[in-house]
């Protein structure tokens, strides 16, 4: 088991924006424009909260190389994230047993302002109970 | 403003088939590298029985469903995100999904929408996604 908490530190590209606009379909114009974003009342381009989310995935990772498989993750999307904010997100381990695992997630933009919060779980599977 | 009555509104039930190289298109947009996602074999040999659909994909889903409901002039954002599942999704599997409009909460202009997006897998439900979006209307 890798030694938690992990922090990532990532800064949000207008490129990372609009791929994940490509792949989600999400092209909502105040992810791209800051004038439609200013009109929305932000003060510049949004990141999708889902592009977070998936990025705060990156921690628990490896562990589903090794017989863990994810059973809930929940995140709030405190405030928003806009283009060349620089994010960092930290997982912090909450329990630790032979069959489950479950993490706080945490994410604040460089003002360290809170942006994301949520926990995830995982479960072990075993031969009687087989991943899929 | 969205009237409440439609709490309860569902979609269609929409068969959804995910295909490795979407997996591993999203997959390169989030900078995972995890070889699970992206070789069969590493997938095959971890336990699954193809390459699995990472945990956060699901609101991807939303793109094949209708959810009439949400269009209107207001800003909208997603404030909250869960997903549980009784089994990882698996890509080249065909699931049966829709979103049902689980609740509708007004405060001032904001109206505050959870949906749940529902997944089955031969009418078993095997994994749930809620979103709660915020939807901002501008006021007269």
């Amino acid at each position: 088991m890798e030694s938690f908490p992990k922090t990532m530190e990532i800064v949000i590209t207008n490129k990372m924006i609009r791929q994940y606009a490509a792949i989600s379909g999400d092209v909502n114009p105040i992810h791209f424009s800051k004038t439609a974003a200013k009109k929305a009342g932000f003060p510049n381009q949004v990141a999708h909260g889902m592009l977070t989310m998936a990025l705060s995935t990156i921690f628990i990772s490896p562990l589903l190389q090794r017989q863990w498989r994810v059973v809930y993750f929940r995140i709030k999307f405190s405030s928003p994230l806009f283009i060349d904010d620089r994010l960092t997100i930290q997982a912090t381990m909450m329990n630790h047993s032979e069959e489950e695992l479950s993490f706080k997630i945490s994410g604040n933009n460089q003002h360290n302002a809170p942006i994301i919060q949520g926990q995830i779980k995982l479960k072990k599977c075993t031969e009687s109970k087989p991943p899929v | 403003m969205i009237d409440t009555t439609l709490i309860g509104a569902e979609t269609e039930i929409v068969s959804i088939t995910i295909t490795r190289e979407e997996v591993q298109k999203y997959c390169r947009v989030i900078s995972e590298e995890n070889p699970i996602y992206h070789q069969v074999q590493a997938a095959r040999k971890a336990g699954y029985k193809d390459i699995p659909i990472p945990p956060t994909f699901p609101t991807l889903f939303w793109q094949a469903l209708k959810t009439p409901w949400l269009d209107s002039d207001a800003v909208v954002i997603h404030s909250e995100q869960t997903f549980s599942y009784e089994v990882p999704l698996i890509s080249n599997m065909t699931y049966q999904c829709k979103i049902i409009l689980g609740n509708i909460r007004t405060r001032g202009n904001k109206q505050f929408l959870k949906h749940r997006l529902l997944i089955f897998d031969n009418n078993i439900e095997i994994a749930t996604s809620e979103t709660t979006l915020v939807l901002i209307f501008h006021q007269e």
